[in-house]
């Protein structure tokens, strides 16, 4: 036992965050002059939907610029980007509502959208519900029924090949699709989605349900749950897993879009590495107790009291590719380890059933999602990589690429 | 005639097909669920323990109180088997302020995002409205991240206690969110200190305050929809809350529940569509849950006055939940003081739930929409049966036209079909949890 540990220990201490953060002068400077090329072009386009500009609203709200910076500051950074950028991102927020939003919800629970609704960063709500021209989203428009029938129609035919279309709920298969249908037309979820797809410029599939199949697709998937990307081909898809999704990264992708025209840069499970190119582990406030070797043991007892390290409480910090250790949740005010709650590996693919609760890892014979806790992301990335120097504009290049996730990213 | 109608603007969706009158008003609504995900099923064969990861998402909204029912029913295994589980005061304290926090979070939400965008003609300036809504919840999921770590879908409580250690400082930020909670409050729902409010007793006196709800309640009068939506009459409260005990109300007659006459049934639609909301009765007769039934069951003394005068009408119903608001914050800001971070968070019971043969257990809690309860089937700690019954089944699922379901009969005989949305959404409809 004593030896398994230390293998462990061995293994989870190894170096592991190797995300290319800095990727050279040339790039950077090169990339820089492309973003500015967007936001210029942006700029000259009519705001689609609503005509609120940032500033008007930043300051109507008593949001000084100085707050303001300090949310674009902690947004570059986020977003892996030189400080130099930090103007450019700071012009990308105020152009958001040139880029249009479709959100639907299929098989969920709306957490996802809750946390949304309210994610983080000073008054970023106002950021988030009146800059960022959210076309359709059947939880907060006003509009519902045949109206909101209507309305996503309009949407779509304004909006052709242009609007991000994010999805949150998986899709059911089995039965015909029975278990989840939409709309009078009796529309199946599978359907659904396939038509709003064909016209989006990129799909970004929110929460583990959309990402993985969630909970909905745990054994022994009763509604034969399936991802997103199981369902749609040939178009680009992101995806922002865990349970739920953290506003953060969701803003963090349609900035990116906005900033770049292009999508983030994906591992081998579409993820952006901006969020998931690291390992909760890596940047856990209670990590210098796992160098220790200081546990908790039992839940309540002397180690939880001091905040000792969770591991042999069954946290699954050392396997999952989150930023949550980083960016927390509900703006910033905590994370499950912060209360003395192991990790639940909640972005990585079927964790309800491969993780249990309370198991240590060491004793419950899982292997790490990517193949191995010591394979980075980066070089599980690699082929998809590359598909993200080709604009979204040019779709069949990129979903070519990002098609071949799955093979490239077991080689 | 047969109209349909799809409702958004819930958790999940749900369809209203109307059968109407020669002059248009409605003759009977059918209420049809088409989404499902299984729930019960996927808890089947899995570890005991692992339902504490998996029940709260059934809901983004009352995934706490799907928790806190899954830790009930996992405690109730452990009295059933013959051992004690104890819990601190100091975590009974806390699971009770997150879960009112969260309850807190929905009604804002309800009224502002749900309700108020139905009803025709109701001017009030929804931006601002928008705003408020959206920090009060934000409030709150920031005040339950404290000690659950993040909100929506937290697993932070287990049998035994909890899993957070609060120090002072949690709790003073705590204190301090829950003061922006209750101004928020005074300056946009109700304009007049809580106190007032939880101790109001005339329908009067509400009417005559500033703020949204006042406002849209003589909005109701004006429009003469102050008798709509009234239903059976009868209401439901399975377990001891905060601000009340459990019991069932036949109009204002009290008497106490027993768990064993609840009985669930197999979805219907006489239409033939597809529906999975399962109907659920308590000796075979329907009953409301939610604020009003809790409101009644208490004796709540101004809900209980807009009873006598208005039933169980649509604008009694809204005016629980709101003014619910009010009495939880007000529990809220007292639980503070009571915390003692000196006793502990957790206790160990005394097995582990894998060295008890077989056993099974049931767990009720009140959640924002009303009376929730998990049961559950264990052999060596594995799960073999889980069966979760929700509020909003109570409410929506449908029976006949003879017998209608308790928002069927609200609906019925409604002038047209855009009073039946706004009743309709006057429970606080959830697919997600109705279906699971």
């Amino acid at each position: 036992m004593t030896d398994k540990r230390e293998a462990v220990k061995k293994l989870f201490t190894a170096k592991s965050s190797r995300v290319e953060t800095n990727k050279g002068d040339v790039y950077y400077q090169r990339l820089y002059a492309q973003c500015k090329k967007r936001i210029e072009a942006l700029k000259t386009l009519e705001p689609f939907g609503n005509k609120l500009e940032l500033q008007d609203l930043l300051s109507e709200e008593g949001v000084d610029r100085r707050d303001f910076m300090k949310w674009v500051s902690a947004t570059t950074a986020m977003l892996m980007l030189p400080s130099f950028f930090e103007p450019l991102v700071a012009e990308a927020a105020e152009v958001m509502n040139r880029v249009p939003v479709i959100w639907i919800e299929l098989q969920d629970c709306a957490g996802n959208s809750e946390a949304f609704i309210r994610s983080d960063g000073p008054k970023v709500d106002e950021i988030i519900l009146e800059i960022i021209s959210l076309e359709f989203q059947e939880t907060l428009m006003a509009a519902a029924g045949h109206q909101a029938e209507a309305q996503l129609h309009d949407a779509v035919e304004t909006f052709k090949g242009k609007y991000l279309l994010f999805v949150e709920g998986s899709i059911p298969t089995a039965m015909n699709g029975f278990y989840g249908t939409i709309g009078p037309s009796g529309e199946t979820f599978e359907e659904h989605l396939t038509r709003l797809s064909k016209d989006a410029a990129a799909i970004v599939a929110v929460g583990s349900c959309a990402t993985f199949g969630g909970v909905p697709a745990a054994a022994p998937n009763p509604t034969g749950a399936k991802g997103v990307m199981d369902i749609v081909k040939g178009k680009p898809i992101i995806n922002i897993p865990a349970c739920p999704a953290n506003p953060a990264n969701m803003v963090g992708v349609i900035l990116h879009y906005v900033l770049t025209g292009q999508i983030p840069e994906l591992d081998s499970l579409l993820r952006p590495k901006f969020a998931f190119g690291y390992r909760i582990h890596d940047n856990c406030e209670r990590r210098a107790h796992f160098d220790a070797g200081e546990f908790v043991e039992e839940w309540g007892d002397e180690g939880a009291k001091n905040n000792f390290c969770l591991y042999k409480m069954g946290c699954k910090g050392p396997m999952t590719f989150n930023n949550c250790s980083i960016v927390r949740y509900n703006e910033g005010v905590n994370w499950p380890i912060g209360v003395g709650r192991g990790c639940i590996g909640c972005s990585e693919p079927d964790f309800w059933d491969k993780y249990a609760y309370e198991r240590p890892m060491a004793d419950a014979n899982i292997k790490a999602p990517t193949g191995g806790v010591e394979k980075t992301v980066d070089e599980f990335g690699l082929g998809v990589l590359t598909a993200t120097a080709v604009g979204i504009g040019i779709h069949a290049a990129a979903s070519a690429l990002a098609g071949k996730k799955s093979d490239e990213g077991e080689k | 005639m047969k109209i349909e109608r799809l409702i958004e603007r819930i958790e999940g969706e749900a369809t209203l097909l109307f059968e109407r009158e020669g002059d248009g008003s409605i003759r009977f609504a059918e209420i049809v669920f088409p989404h499902f995900r299984g729930m019960e099923k996927i808890l089947e064969r899995k570890e005991a323990l692992d339902a504490l990861a998996i029940t709260p998402r059934v809901c983004g909204i009352c995934g706490h109180a799907h928790l806190m029912a899954t830790v009930r029913a996992l405690e109730s295994c452990y009295d059933n088997a013959g051992y004690r589980v104890q819990i601190s005061s100091k975590a009974e304290t806390i699971r009770a302020l997150t879960l009112a926090l969260e309850m807190v979070q929905n009604h804002f939400k309800w009224f502002y995002l749900t309700l108020l965008p139905s009803v025709p003609g109701f001017e009030t300036n929804r931006d601002a409205s928008l705003l408020a809504v959206h920090r009060a919840a934000s409030l709150c999921a920031k005040a339950i991240a404290h000690f659950a770590g993040q909100w929506p879908h937290t697993s932070y409580a287990l049998p035994g206690g909890v899993m957070c250690d609060p120090t002072h400082l949690e709790l003073m930020q705590v204190e301090s969110l829950i003061s922006r909670l209750c101004e928020i409050f005074e300056s946009t729902l109700l304009h007049a200190p809580l106190e007032t409010v939880t101790q109001m007793s005339q329908v009067g006196e509400l009417f005559e305050c500033e703020g949204d709800l006042p406002a849209l309640l003589r909005h109701f009068q004006r429009a003469g929809w102050e008798r709509f939506g009234q239903s059976h009459d009868r209401f439901i409260v399975l377990s001891e809350h905060l601000l009340g005990p459990s019991g069932k109300a036949l109009k204002t007659r009290l008497a106490s529940v027993d768990l064993e006459m609840v009985e669930e049934g197999q979805p219907t639609s006489p239409q033939g569509y597809t529906n999975h909301a399962k109907p659920v009765r308590y000796k075979s007769d329907l009953y409301e849950a939610g604020p009003l039934a809790r409101a009644m069951v208490a004796k709540q003394p101004l809900i209980r006055q807009m009873h006598r005068k208005y039933k169980d009408a649509s604008m009694t119903r809204i005016a629980a939940r709101v003014v619910e608001i009010a009495a939880l914050l007000q529990r809220c800001r007292e639980s503070i003081g009571v915390i003692d971070l000196n006793e502990p968070s957790y206790i160990e019971p005394p097995v582990k739930l894998s060295d008890i043969e077989a056993v099974q257990g049931r767990g009720t809690v009140e959640a924002a929409r009303g009376s929730l309860i998990h049961s559950l089937r264990l052999r060596r700690g594995k799960i073999l049966r889980y069966c979760i019954v929700t509020p909003t089944q109570w409410n929506l699922a449908n029976g006949t036209p003879e017998d209608p379901g308790v928002a069927q009969k609200a609906m019925v005989g409604l002038p047209d079909e855009t009073a039946a949305e706004v009743v309709f959404r006057s429970f606080d409809v959830c697919s997600v949890c109705t279906t699971q």
